[in-house]
């Protein structure tokens, strides 16, 4: 029986794969701008590279990956969002730290279950192949749950991440919402690492809001606007991956780096 | 009649930043109404009390209390967020009335009208859609008064509030000082006080610790308008 991944959509661009990338096009767009706006892409980078190493440990234990990487990646949320704010340079050390010892604790395990160059390749860089149906029915769950958080709670988490001591002042539950907002970078992250893995996870976090704030002004438009890009850029990816036979993930970030580089060249006034 | 409700109290409260005093054991509460003046010199530690006495900064030593549901307004003197965020001045100043909305709901057209008065008020009516990048120093500023005001607070704190003015926004801001209810506490931290503009019934020297200034022998003071800066 055929599984949706062996359907070509066109372009050489697989039916799941064109699914997967919706849905990624739209935590691009919605957690995306949170990510550029409150400033956490050395975060998220630091806790996409710690859940490798939660990767690591559910493969040694014999667990299904993705719970080891959802772990681990909450539990650094939790562990990082109390530093925020009032000990910025021991967050900046501790991103690092984590940085290096989720990758560090991901080799070391991985190499004791003696899992093949290519699967540790798959983990680190993606590998769209790999996507299931199963894997698009969680990323389409988890990305649904995060959008209608962030759209549900816009006011009080948009008044959090432009000023946290006045909604402090406000009476906010600011350290539930400022760990609500990391949670969902964490998951987030989490979520794109099949699609593109652990090292590129957060580029296209990144890069699609960067492109946005480039050309919008209102929080909406950015939104919107960080969705398209996402979109454009991961499809557009896949398919010029097919076609140059070169791997997905690096062929997207790639093509993401060099619309953003091409944006700042141009004069602000002429993309607006 | 009763005591005035005490809204803020700081007992026998230290700060520490690593191995600096900042400041040593301050006494200081605040009831409904008062009128207060902290002076010193920059340095001095007037923006860590500020800061103790909002909440935001926690004693290194003392106890710091508040009373319950004590609305806050604060003007920074310089704000901590990011003039970058997409944030228009009209979406800042709601802010200020985030506490009285339950939590899923919508603004309320109240909201909305009490935001509106104060953005006109503050002559900021042009500027209601304009994003933060777009505003001057004083136009900014301006909007902080109103993010504060607008969330009818029990006690208002401004910490240099006129720095960045021009000459007519600070009659403005003044005269809307004056007009604010009798039972609002204000508290202004300056470095230069003009008697003309805020009458404190207390002031008090704040420089590593606390000392009482006699109001009646204010003006001979070098931090108060026309009597030093050396």
């Amino acid at each position: 029986m055929a599984d949706p991944g062996a359907i070509e959509a066109g372009f050489g661009v697989s039916g799941t794969a064109l699914a997967a990338a919706l849905l990624a096009s739209l935590l691009c767009g919605f957690v995306g701008t949170v990510v550029v706006l409150r400033r956490l892409v050395a975060l998220g980078g630091g806790i996409a590279h710690a859940a490798f190493g939660g990767v690591g440990a559910a493969l040694f234990l014999g667990f299904d990956p993705r719970w080891g990487a959802a772990a681990v990646a909450t539990i650094a949320a939790a562990a990082l969002s109390p530093l925020r704010s009032e000990r910025l340079a021991r967050q900046d050390a501790a991103i690092g730290v984590l940085w290096a010892v989720g990758m560090a604790a991901g080799m070391m395990l991985l190499s004791g279950v003696a899992h093949d160059d290519a699967q540790v390749e798959s983990i680190l860089f993606g590998d769209l192949a790999r996507v299931r149906t199963g894997d698009l029915a969680m990323l389409g769950g988890l990305a649904l749950a995060m959008i209608a958080v962030l759209v549900l709670f816009r006011r009080e988490l948009i008044a959090t991440a432009f000023d946290d001591e006045h909604a402090r002042l406000q009476g906010l539950p600011v350290g539930a919402l400022s760990f609500v907002l990391l949670l969902i970078v964490a998951l987030a992250v989490v979520s794109l690492l099949t699609l593109v893995g652990v090292v590129l996870a957060i580029a296209l976090l990144a890069i699609p809001p960067l492109i946005a704030l480039r050309l919008q002004r209102s929080l909406a438009a950015i939104v919107a606007t960080g969705c398209g890009v996402g979109f454009v850029l991961t499809v557009g990816g896949l398919a010029l991956s097919a076609r140059l036979q070169t791997p997905a993930g690096p062929t997207i970030v790639l093509l993401g780096g060099g619309a953003l580089g091409l944006l700042q060249i141009l004069p602000r006034r002429a993309v607006r | 009649m009763s005591e005035p409700a005490t809204l803020v109290e700081l007992r026998q409260v230290s700060f520490r930043f690593g191995a600096d005093a900042v400041l040593t054991d301050v006494d200081l509460a605040l009831s409904a109404g008062d009128r207060v003046a902290l002076l010193g010199p920059n340095g001095g530690g007037k923006t860590t009390l500020v800061r103790l006495l909002l909440g935001l900064a926690r004693p290194s030593a003392g106890e710091a209390s508040r009373r319950r549901g004590t609305r806050l307004g604060y003007v920074p003197q310089f704000p901590a967020f990011d003039r970058q965020f997409p944030v228009r001045v009209e979406e800042m100043v709601l802010q200020g009335r985030l506490r009285d909305r339950r939590i899923l709901r919508p603004f309320s057209p109240e909201d909305r009208r009490q935001a509106g008065e104060l953005i006109e008020r503050l002559d900021l009516a042009a500027l209601r859609r304009a994003y933060l990048t777009e505003l001057s120093g004083g136009e900014l500023k301006r909007a902080l008064v109103a993010r504060a005001l607008v969330a009818d607070p029990d006690l208002l704190i401004l910490d240099e509030p006129t720095a960045a003015l021009d000459e007519p926004s600070r009659r403005a801001f003044w005269d809307l000082l004056a007009a604010l209810p009798e039972k609002t506490a204000i508290v202004l931290a300056t470095h230069d006080l003009d008697p003309a503009t805020f009458r404190p019934r207390r002031a008090v020297l704040v420089d590593r610790r606390l000392q009482p200034l006699a109001l009646d022998a204010l003006h001979l003071h070098p931090l108060v308008c026309g009597h030093g800066h050396g």
